[in-house]
């Protein structure tokens, strides 16, 4: 019974937080909710495994973040992944020659623009590029901006090697400029 | 193709790399003298750096994710959790 109120109080205090987290995560309300729901039976279930109650945040998240890896392993997304990458992949491809040099040596002159990251133009396209980047490189991208992860914990997360990783955020740079410069208008 | 020259495609690639992980000492004349010549690199390297400041201030965690309240689930878990205990 004390370990059922010990529970609930951190269902009080956290599971909103959880599910903003799931939900930004998965993108889909109902998977959000089983999901957090599920994080929080199997902390019932192993509420012995939490050593120091002040670590029960940090717990659960860790709890939840492997969830949503499995979510994404389980729902065999990887594969839609994989084929957006592709033709991502053959995209930025065609930026280079046969010989793996520039095909188009001219600088685009929006790049000389002053002070683009005060540009709101600017700004929302590169959002609106962001998000339309294949979803697994959009992951490792935002991941790799998170304060609290270093590249071995990324590579870990996502099970890619250290040189997929640098490879897969050049991929995306050179896809995020192609798209800004071909949605730039100003 | 001489010992020292890179192609774009690998020098913009390098561009990435180094900011990950050590790169050699080889790799690192390499790529100087393969932007010091080609103006269309040093723009990439511009406009990853550039991109890397965009990605920083859009920086989202789980900390500052924006908060969604959302009772019904808070509700449903708990009356879960007390099913379960009462199992037990």
């Amino acid at each position: 019974m004390e370990k059922a109120s010990f529970i609930t109080n951190l269902v009080n205090l956290y599971s909103d937080e959880l599910y903003s987290w799931a939900n930004y995560k998965i993108n889909n309300k109902e998977s959000a909710e089983d999901i957090v729901q599920e994080t929080f039976l199997a902390a019932f279930n192993a509420v012995e495994n939490l050593k120091n109650k002040d670590q029960a945040k940090t717990w659960l998240f860790s709890i939840l973040n492997n969830k949503i890896v499995d979510f994404y392993r389980k729902n065999g997304k990887q594969k839609i992944f994989i084929e957006s990458e592709i033709a991502s992949e053959k995209q930025t491809n065609s930026l280079f020659d046969s010989k793996g040099n520039w095909e188009d040596r001219v600088v685009d002159e929006l790049w000389e623009t002053e002070n683009l990251l005060d540009n709101l133009n600017f700004i929302s396209v590169l959002k609106k590029c962001t998000n339309a980047l294949p979803n697994r490189w959009g992951e490792v991208i935002t991941s790799k901006y998170s304060l609290d992860k270093n590249p071995a914990d990324i590579c870990k997360e996502f099970d890619i090697s250290t040189s997929n990783y640098w490879q897969i955020i050049h991929r995306s740079k050179l896809q995020l400029k192609m798209c800004v410069e071909k949605n730039w208008n100003n | 193709m001489g010992l020292l020259s890179l192609t774009c495609n690998k020098a913009t690639e390098m561009v990435e790399k180094e900011k990950v992980t050590k790169i050699t000492w080889v790799e690192k004349i390499k790529l100087k003298l393969h932007l010091s010549v080609c103006k269309v690199c040093q723009s990439y390297k511009t406009n990853s750096d550039l991109m890397d400041s965009f990605f920083e201030k859009e920086n989202i965690n789980q900390n500052n994710v924006k908060l969604t309240e959302n009772k019904e689930l808070k509700d449903a878990i708990i009356s879960k959790i007390n099913t379960e205990s009462e199992k037990k």
